[in-house]
């Protein structure tokens, strides 16, 4: 076998090992994608469209990726990186089309259990869209149970900025929950 | 209600994700790495076109007859043809910089501030179209005058360039006024929405959440 042959067997190897390891990772950790996903787009043909991005993404950086660092914290900076600037570009279009409603989200949850639990899906889904793309990842991150250190090293801010913020929207959950309570009474 | 007692909720809204079996095709994921967005499409497009345009008003400075009415508006339009490469090579260059994996509030900052300058330079592009078109139909006439042995009509000029300049407010406010109302084509509310300032105005509206959501700490 030739030089030239011998090395582009070679690289061929080391891309189908890249590859490998690359879908064994993403088999593993890859519902963050989905939750990501869910988060930030309404209909389920833009979530196709987000996923598929997202992976897109992951891929091209897949081989910057250092392997001493832990693999959810790069998962999700690249996911809520592609998400935040989809979800951007994306309204632009919806905007011109047709005016932007939650009433466009597809209910992807499953039955809830009890009629208190429906009610906090509901309250909940709400929220989040009310909120402003970054404060959606940071609550994202916070419902995942990361730590403030950990939001801290993907959002890019400091704990303590991260900590006033976690602050702001429990107050804020607080008090649009007591306001929706005094309607309904 | 508190935040914590949504985790309960939170779990349930993503319970679909759970039962999902989660597969990688790794030939759909070549396919969508190859994949060229609209934005680099367009970026490209512009550069092709300056490139065009720089050699044409390059070869026409270099060629064309040495007075001050055929020079001093081909040397603008060479100006500015020149300026139509850089700027989408500058957001090109830095849009393929960016590494997705580093934390959001930072590479959102970046991609804030490339959106900023995209919809800067489209809306000045737009809005300066008549006045180029009066700088070329003044080379045009320096390029004939010269070339019949006597002096352009320097009153026609003029009135050429008053136009050019006075399109300029008349046309970002027609933008405005159909902006406000049309709903139709998608391509022409990009139009209206890039030259009557509103893409603008969205794209600083983004830059601004990033930059406070980075500073706010109080």
């Amino acid at each position: 076998m030739n030089e030239t042959a011998e090395r582009s067997l070679e690289t061929g190897i080391a891309l189908t090992s890249l590859q490998e390891r690359f879908c064994r990772l993403l088999e593993e950790h890859g519902r963050v994608v989905l939750k990501v996903a869910n988060t930030y787009a309404f209909r389920s043909q833009d979530r196709q469209e987000l996923v598929q991005e997202i992976h897109a993404q992951l891929w091209r950086s897949f081989a910057s990726y250092d392997e001493r660092r832990p693999f959810a914290t790069w998962l999700y900076r690249v996911a809520l990186n592609v998400a935040i600037s989809y979800v951007r570009s994306e309204s632009i279009r919806l905007e011109r089309t047709v005016s932007l409603d939650p009433e466009l989200g597809e209910v992807i949850a499953a039955p809830a259990a009890d009629d208190d639990l429906a009610d906090r899906q509901e309250f909940l889904s709400r929220f989040i869209v009310g909120l402003g793309q970054l404060d959606k990842a940071l609550m994202i991150l916070y419902l995942e149970e990361h730590t403030y250190q950990q939001i801290s090293e993907i959002l890019g801010i400091s704990e303590t900025n991260v900590a006033t913020k976690i602050a702001r929207i429990k107050q804020r959950v607080r008090l649009e929950a007591s306001k929706e309570e005094t309607e309904q009474r | 209600m508190e935040l914590d007692e949504l985790k309960a909720a939170w779990v349930a809204l993503n319970a679909k994700t759970a039962a999902i079996s989660y597969e990688v095709e790794v030939a759909k994921l070549e396919s969508a790495k190859a994949k060229t967005t609209g934005f680099v499409r367009l970026c490209i497009f512009e550069i092709l076109a300056g490139l065009i345009a720089s050699i044409f008003t390059g070869i026409c400075l270099v060629s064309g007859p040495r007075t001050a009415g055929f020079l001093l508006p081909f040397s603008l339009l060479h100006i500015a043809a020149i300026l139509t490469i850089i700027a989408p090579t500058w957001q090109l260059a830095t849009l393929k910089r960016i590494d997705y994996s580093q934390p959001v509030v930072e590479i959102q900052h970046q991609l804030a501030r490339i959106m900023t300058a995209r919809m800067r330079f489209t809306q000045g592009i737009l809005l300066s179209g008549p006045l180029i078109w009066a700088l070329f139909l003044a080379a045009a006439l320096g390029f004939v005058g010269a070339k019949a042995g006597h002096p352009i009509l320097t009153g026609y000029l003029v009135a050429n360039l008053v136009f050019g300049l006075a399109a300029i407010p008349m046309l970002y406010w027609i933008a405005r006024s159909i902006g406000k109302r049309f709903k139709g084509a998608d391509w022409l509310s990009r139009l209206t929405d890039d030259l009557g300032g509103k893409s603008l105005a969205r794209a600083l509206r983004d830059l601004d959440e990033v930059t406070r959501f980075k500073q706010s700490t109080s």
